[in-house]
């Protein structure tokens, strides 16, 4: 078998939580379609966690942070976003700016307020939307060419999406969240791509 | 706000599968899910809110009859 090419990685820190799935999907199928290899810290373990998604940040050149869910939830604020964007920044600064760092928010001007430090980085407004999350997506990142369009991403990610109580059956979980299934999503999209390149040519 | 171009070609399936360690099985499985055709769920508009109106004004006459 052919020695797989090298995949330019993206470090993805989202709240992994039920109420967040629908953009967890979009962030994966985007990403994915773009041509990266998404770095997830799901199901790492809490003992060597912080060193895990430390190794994950290190081995992306790129690094999506959304801040869209920081605020409280049962009754305690949600840190680790912002601790995971810190140890990203730190990772740019080492590295003099070859790992690059990108916030997303859901409303405009939040973020400058929530995390006023960061305000030198413009932070891409998704409007907690699949669609406003593919065109952000967009808005930064592009293929040679330019092929791949936010409509072909959306088409994508509700392909992929009908797909998804099939996967819940395969993997018994509830959860997209489980790392089986990250892995069937990253390829199911691919699937998808290959099939909208093929329809292009 | 700069705009970065991704350099290497989207990977195929079989790559991408190898790269996440998946078995050639399980691609093959993911492959066939993803060309059964799925039909579209329509929505039912017995939750909306004009059939909610519409079910309220039914069960009123009901009562007075």
């Amino acid at each position: 078998m052919p020695r797989a090419r090298r995949v330019e990685s993206v470090f993805l820190n989202i709240p992994y939580d039920h109420a967040f799935e629908e953009l967890y999907l979009a962030y994966i199928v985007g990403l994915t379609q773009l041509g990266f290899r998404v770095h997830a810290a799901l199901a790492v373990p809490n003992q060597g966690r912080l060193a895990t998604i430390i190794g994950l940040i290190e081995q992306s050149k790129f690094s999506v942070h959304d801040l869209s869910r920081v605020e409280v939830s049962r009754g305690v604020p949600r840190f680790n976003m912002p601790v995971e964007l810190g140890l990203a920044l730190y990772r740019s600064h080492v590295t003099k700016g070859k790992h690059r760092v990108f916030i997303f928010e859901s409303k405009a001007h939040r973020a400058q307020r929530s995390t006023s430090d960061v305000n030198g980085i413009d932070p891409q407004i998704h409007r907690g939307t699949p669609k406003g999350l593919m065109s952000a997506l967009r808005n930064i990142f592009r293929q040679p060419g330019d092929v791949t369009t936010v409509p072909q991403m959306l088409a994508s990610y509700r392909a992929v999406k009908r797909r998804l109580p099939e996967l819940r059956r395969n993997a018994g979980s509830q959860s997209l969240l489980a790392a089986a299934i990250f892995r069937d999503l990253t390829v199911l999209s691919l699937i998808q791509s290959q099939q909208l390149i093929a329809e292009r040519t | 706000m700069a705009v970065y171009t991704i350099t290497n070609p989207v990977p195929t399936p079989e790559e991408m599968a190898e790269i996440l360690g998946m078995s050639p099985e399980r691609l093959q499985t993911l492959r066939k899910i993803m060309s059964t055709p799925v039909p579209y769920k329509k929505r039912s508009r017995s939750r909306g809110k004009t059939a909610r109106k519409s079910a309220a004004k039914t069960s009123r006459r009901v009562k007075k009859s």
